[in-house]
């Protein structure tokens, strides 16, 4: 896919690519997700993300790239629709994400959930089934098999009675992806599933993803791994309060995208690049408080 | 052998003592499923905070000549929400905001008596019933407080346990997450209201917290540690009440201290077995 | 930096010094006599004595509980500007007497009323056969009318003493009361001897009674919670006040209207008697010492009908 227009910060930049071709309204059932000139904020402050277009294409894997304060959570919220757009639309295969929810399936942070909580793997995993807030709702049996074919295929199956706060950080993880596979939707959104992971975790994960995608499901995460990015997806999304740049990760991990998107001047993108062009994957990890990258 | 019979079953040919040991059982159903998410939401103090909130409403109603218990029932609930209320704006633990709640109201009631200089009769004893004066109201009361608990419970229980361990994800799966935050707190403050013209504060605060806690060391998963709650509460209950009688001591006081002394042994029991976590 | 550390403790050690030091003499208009009673019964006492020529300050409102009392700065105000106050004795107001001492104006005289009264202790026995006294005394003792005449008549001297210039109202209006509270005494006495004897037992659930059982004719069979309202009964006691009350054959217990006694009605419906009341103070209809005698003498006498 060819690269999008990049935007200055704050400046009106060149609309016209960045614009959506077709006129507003029109449905777009081949997009898992399509954000229409969405901004969100939050009352009595100004917007956290302005004007963001981009689609997550059925069936493939979409990084969401940016600094802290970026807005990608602000973005994820929005989807998720838990907050209420100011401008804009958000629609996920075809419908908007009010109707989309049991099309839409969240793995969030791990500090965001309350381990101490006493689960079981399966308990969780159960939740991602959940569809409506209905009394002495039950589990159904297909909510059961669906739960454990999830957890079979995150290898936790030897787990599944143990309470989720027992796990190690990598299992965790895994409990929290399991569940949302076991959701059965299209769309996965992904919040930092790599953080504190090593690399033979993530390359887990990843072939998890892979697996994903091949039965037709489509990802969106979002990430700091560059590097992680640069393999995995298929298209990439550059984000700080705008969208600086779209498109595939050998177009938009340049030092200049980064740069801009990062607010930091970037140097040795070599290793970055190399891995974007899809070759073996330097063990580059980001750090944004440094001047320029580092080896490992 | 009719020895130990008389021993174990002569206390309950008096009325009292049937009636106690039916309100415990009750207390001790809701004291076990709402005690557990009390245990692990960080909301012992809870009971204790409600419990002494009381007084703010108990004073406002004596003060304008309406109905006492009414009053207690009103100052809890508006307590409950004033915490959910506090920790979600302020940010701050729930143990924070129970806090500040708690002494706002407590201070708010004393600050109304010390205020009057007419005829004002203990208050607070009016609120806090006494496990060996249980009268019928107090009896149909547990009951309601009993079954609507467990109904609720039962009804809602995949959503409040959703709640209670990822509110986030829960929120975008439909789950109305701040409903049930509040009603959590709320269900609360109206078992601990109930509970306390029954069975008096010093049992109400251990039966939310003691069982459950002991529950906790025996089973790793809700659904199960409610029930070794409730098991172990009714067990606390009837042994306090039995060595209150033949000993001669103080019945709620008896109570907390069997429920304790199960604790103790049941953590020392299960230490060694316990994998300690990583992280938590 | 190690200066604008060591500046908040050094502010806080000057202003408590401060505070300490100050005197903490209260001026006011020294015409006026001001005159502060403890408890309300205590105070209707110094009123009646006083009448008009002195002010005469209530602390405690009727009904607290003495235990659960907060005092409001209002009330060390007070203090500090009385001439004269007037306490029970033997510790009936507890941490109140704390916050007399400290506020009391030097010189001024805190009077016990009952002193010299002999004294029930708590157990039953009389004081002053062992050092121990002190301790367990029961300090009701304003419920004998004949030790409410004694306590009229320290009030009347301790008045006197203060502003003597009021010394004949004061003799006039203590003589017209005491002759009253005496005819009180009388009445009672021939209206509980008229109950007999079987059933002048009382079971009664705050321990303020004794004095008046003494003075009365009446038993004390039993309390329901003798170490005050906030002490927790035990099953076994419920249990044996129960079979107590159903083999002594009183026909009624006896509350106090500002205390909640739900355990004492448990034993009364358990046992099958009446529950009627008893006052040791004032609530809001009994609000004066004489109607306070009459309504117990009824309670009691109206177990006959």
């Amino acid at each position: 896919m060819r690269m999008r227009t990049m935007h200055e910060h704050g400046e009106a930049g060149n609309h016209e690519l960045a614009r959506d071709p077709l006129p507003p309204g029109h449905v777009h059932e081949e997009y898992a997700l399509h954000v229409h000139d969405l901004w969100t904020g939050y009352p009595g402050q100004p917007p956290a993300i302005e004007e963001i277009n981009f689609n997550v294409p059925a069936g493939e894997i979409v990084g969401l790239v940016g600094p802290n304060g970026a807005g990608k959570s602000t973005l994820f919220k929005s989807i998720l629709g838990l907050i209420k757009p100011i401008r804009g639309e958000v629609h996920a295969f075809g419908k908007p994400v009010h109707e989309a929810r049991a099309d839409i399936a969240y793995m969030p942070q791990l500090e965001e959930v309350d381990w101490n909580f006493p689960v079981s793997v399966t308990d969780v995993v159960l939740m991602g089934r959940y569809r409506s807030a209905r009394p002495f709702g039950r589990w159904t049996w297909t909510d059961r098999e669906a739960a454990a074919e999830a957890i079979e295929r995150v290898a936790l199956t030897r787990f599944a009675d143990r309470q989720a706060g027992e796990l190690s950080g990598g299992q965790r993880r895994r409990v929290l992806m399991a569940r949302a596979i076991a959701r059965g939707a299209g769309l996965l959104l992904l919040d930092e599933p790599f953080a504190g992971l090593d690399a033979a975790v993530q390359h887990d994960l990843l072939e998890i993803l892979d697996g994903l995608v091949q039965e037709g499901r489509s990802i969106l995460l979002a990430t700091h791994d560059l590097s992680c990015v640069a393999s995995c997806s298929d298209d990439v999304v550059c984000l700080n309060r705008r969208v600086i740049a779209e498109g595939s990760p050998a177009d938009v991990l340049t030092e200049e995208v980064l740069s801009r998107t990062f607010d930091r001047h970037l140097l040795t993108i070599g290793p970055l690049a190399a891995a974007a062009q899809g070759s073996p994957r330097g063990s580059l990890v980001f750090d944004e408080h440094n001047e320029g990258g580092g080896g490992t | 052998m009719t020895e130990i019979g008389d021993w174990l079953f002569d206390p309950y040919a008096f009325e009292f003592m049937r009636r106690a040991l039916a309100v415990l059982l009750i207390v001790s159903v809701v004291g076990g499923v709402v005690g557990t998410y009390v245990v692990h939401k960080g909301l012992a103090f809870s009971g204790d905070a409600l419990a002494h909130s009381t007084l703010a409403g108990v004073a406002i109603a004596f003060v304008n000549g309406a109905n006492v218990s009414l009053g207690a029932l009103i100052a809890a609930v508006a307590t409950a929400i004033g915490i959910g209320w506090t920790q979600r704006q302020g940010r701050v633990s729930y143990d924070t905001a129970i806090g500040i709640l708690f002494v706002a109201m407590f201070s708010l009631g004393i600050l109304i008596i010390s205020s009057r200089s007419s005829y004002t009769p203990d208050l607070f004893s009016f609120v806090f019933g006494n496990i060996l004066g249980v009268s019928n109201s107090d009896l149909l009361g547990a009951a309601l407080l009993g079954a609507g608990t467990l109904l609720f419970v039962l009804a809602f229980r995949r959503e409040l346990t959703m709640v209670a361990y990822d509110p986030a994800m829960a929120a975008t799966v439909g789950v109305p997450v701040r409903f049930f935050q509040y009603v959590l707190l709320v269900l609360i403050a109206v078992a601990v209201v109930v509970a306390l013209k029954a069975i008096g504060i010093v049992l109400v605060n251990a039966i939310l917290i003691v069982p459950a806690a002991t529950a906790s060391l025996l089973a790793r998963q809700v659904q199960r540690i409610m029930l070794f709650a409730v098991v172990l509460a009714a067990v606390s209950s009837v042994v306090g009440l039995h060595i209150s009688f033949h000993a001669n001591v103080a019945t709620s006081p008896a109570i907390v201290l069997v429920a304790c002394a199960l604790f103790a042994m049941t953590l020392v029991v299960t230490s060694r077995r316990r994998v300690v976590t990583a992280g938590s | 930096m190690v200066r604008r550390v060591l500046l908040l403790p050094a502010l806080l050690v000057v202003l408590s010094g401060v505070v300490v030091g100050c005197d903490s003499e209260v001026s006011h208009d020294s015409s006026e006599v001001r005159v502060v009673a403890s408890t309300a019964l205590i105070a209707e006492f110094a009123s009646v004595v006083a009448g008009d020529d002195v002010m005469v300050i209530r602390l405690i409102p009727p009904g607290v509980d003495l235990h659960s009392f907060e005092p409001a700065p209002a009330i060390a105000a007070a203090i500090a500007q009385a001439d004269l106050i007037l306490v029970n004795g033997h510790d009936l107001e507890e941490s109140l007497l704390k916050v007399i001492e400290q506020n009391v104006s030097d010189g001024v005289g805190v009077v016990a009323v009952s002193d010299g009264i002999e004294v029930l202790l708590a157990t039953g026995k009389h004081a002053g056969d062992d050092g121990e006294a002190h301790a367990g005394v029961d300090p009701h003792l304003w419920l004998d009318a004949l030790n409410a005449v004694w306590y009229v008549k320290v009030i009347r001297d301790a008045l006197i003493e203060v502003s003597p210039e009021h010394v004949v109202g004061y003799r006039e209006r203590a003589a017209g009361y005491i002759a009253e509270l005496q005819s009180l005494h009388d009445e009672l006495v021939a209206e509980l001897e008229a109950i007999p004897v079987e059933e002048r037992r009382l079971v009664v659930f705050h321990d303020a009674y004794r004095y008046f059982a003494a003075a009365y004719g009446l038993e004390l069979l039993a309390v329901v919670l003798p170490a005050g309202a906030q002490q927790d009964p035990s099953a076994g006691t419920v249990a044996s006040l129960i079979e107590l009350v159903e083999t002594s054959g009183v026909r009624v217990v006896f509350a106090e209207p500002q205390f909640n006694s739900t355990v004492l009605d448990q034993i009364a419906s358990e046992a099958g008697v009446g529950v009627r009341p008893l006052y040791s103070t004032f609530t809001g209809e009994v609000d004066n010492y004489i109607e306070l005698m009459r309504a117990n003498a009824g309670s009691l006498s109206a177990t006959q009908r």
